[in-house]
């Protein structure tokens, strides 16, 4: 029987805006209590243009949110600091080790 | 305070073009601004920091005069602050302006310097004193030099801050050059190679994105900074430097470096592209088989202010041949120059050999460069039809 995903998973992804950017895999079942769990924390979450795309512009860092693949994307900006990765591992349950 | 927004663009999709206070736009990213950059400055026999400074204060006093007098823009150092921002240039702070002092807490160029194998310790935001400068200019009628004295590229430096020095007359000549959007001709129905891309579809949304400086004044998109600079502004640059260039019988060097730029470009920034959360989203649904990802990148480059570049023929990781109807350069050249001998569309002509190494070279990206040969047969500058770009492995 094809066994479903249930922790979060993250690869560093290229991005020149910061080399440490990476995408987070959510399993299906989490992924909208995620987004709504950080819409609350970080802001309202907007639609990116005609794509099925969604992000967070926050004073920190960028959140895409990608449904079709229950991804999302954290890019840093220059004003990141760390505990701020932090929340966002706990709210989306990702752990760091 | 003016608040830029998208209104403020006037767009034509079938061209491909974007305008701003009478000027179309062309968005490049921050790789290649640098790039571009370090061609002009690192090389001793030309002032290149100079055809910088003056190109922009030039194109940009024209766009903060155009948007003062035609679009009722406040005359305000505000409103300049906020285009700086809008176009995603970072943020200005002119409120020290009567000091003769600006800042900038954050810069597009700085970024540029920072992230990939370019490095070095001075100062870079040349177009940036270019800016202030038309916006002395255009704001308070005063001719001005400014001079970037430290710089955020600079270790343990957190903002860049600008000297003005008044002149007792202009140091350019500001009225050289016209202003122009739009009236570059029809695209043509040329029969384009088949794809799986749905290429108007994706013009169309690119170019709605609301692509916008955010609250660092910056475009993070794609996987990488772009900004929306006008063509006049890449053109004079490129136009300049290849004079002064031919000056010292380096004519050919010059435009082998500017094609090299591009082709960088074409591998970092749409490499990026190709990892980018939009790619998945709009186009990797597209993708049927490994070429389409040329037509998928080929539209992108259609929304970008490029003009509108169709793929004539396209043979899998062997040739590639392209079309452009009204690419920026040769525009430029023409309204600059008149008809030319040789063609003129060096930026074309990297992009159109680094999207070759990219989709269908491995390993990292500068082993992918120079990979493919590419040659602009035909030229509008050289009274074409068209311009036309053969790639093919060298």
């Amino acid at each position: 029987m094809f066994k479903v995903e249930q922790t979060v998973k993250r690869i560093r992804v290229r991005n020149c805006i910061r080399k440490d950017t990476y995408r987070y895999y959510i399993p299906q079942s989490k992924y909208k209590d995620m987004m709504k769990s950080i819409e609350d924390s970080f802001g309202e979450i907007k639609k990116l243009g005609d794509f099925d795309l969604y992000q967070i512009d926050h004073g920190q860092v960028l959140m895409r949110f990608f449904p079709q693949e229950c991804t999302l994307t954290l890019i840093k900006k220059n004003t990141f600091v760390v505990s701020t990765e932090e929340k966002i591992h706990s709210l989306i349950g990702f752990n760091n080790v | 305070m003016s608040d830029f927004n998208q209104s403020d663009f006037k767009r034509n999709t079938m061209k491909g073009l974007k305008s701003i206070g009478k000027h179309n736009t062309v968005i490049h990213c921050h790789h290649y601004n640098a790039r571009l950059q370090r061609t002009l400055e690192s090389n001793a026999l030309i002032d290149g920091k100079l055809i910088l400074r003056s190109s922009a204060a030039k194109t940009y006093y024209k766009i903060l005069t155009n948007l003062i007098d035609q679009s009722n823009k406040p005359r305000t150092f505000e409103m300049a602050a906020d285009l700086y921002r809008f176009l995603g240039f970072g943020i200005l702070d002119f409120s020290k302006a009567s000091e003769s002092i600006v800042s900038a807490s954050h810069s597009h160029y700085v970024q540029g310097w920072n992230c990939g194998s370019i490095k070095m310790n001075g100062t870079v935001c040349r177009p940036t004193e270019g800016f202030i400068e038309a916006a002395y200019k255009a704001i308070k009628g005063e001719d001005v030099k400014v001079q970037e004295t430290t710089c955020m590229n600079q270790n343990g430096e957190h903002q860049c801050s600008f000297n003005v020095t008044k002149l007792a007359e202009a140091q350019y000549d500001f009225s050289k050059g016209k202003s122009h959007s739009f009236d570059t001709p029809k695209a043509s129905n040329q029969a384009e190679a088949q794809s799986n891309i749905k290429k108007e579809l994706i013009i169309e949304t690119v170019m709605g994105m609301p692509l916008e400086g955010n609250n660092e004044g910056l475009i993070p998109a794609f996987n990488v900074y772009l900004a929306h600079t006008p063509q006049d502004f890449y053109n004079e640059v490129s136009i300049r430097f290849i004079d002064e260039m031919s000056a010292n019988g380096l004519d050919d060097l010059a435009t082998e470096m500017l094609v090299e730029d591009a082709e960088n470009c074409a591998l970092n920034t749409f490499g990026g592209i190709l990892g980018s959360d939009e790619w998945s989203a709009l186009i990797q649904p597209m993708i049927k088989e490994e070429r389409d990802r040329i037509f998928g990148l080929i539209a992108v480059a259609n929304a970008l202010g490029w003009g509108r570049i169709a793929v004539l023929e396209h043979t899998a990781a062997k040739s590639l041949l392209l079309t452009s109807q009204n690419g920026y350069e040769a525009y430029g050249y023409i309204e600059d120059k008149g008809k030319s001998e040789v063609s003129n569309c060096h930026m074309l002509r990297g992009i159109s050999s680094g999207l070759m190494g990219l989709v269908y070279e491995q390993g990292e990206i500068a082993d992918r460069c120079g990979v493919y040969k590419s040659i602009e047969k035909s030229c509008l500058t050289k009274g074409d039809h068209c311009c036309e770009f053969h790639v093919c492995s060298k």
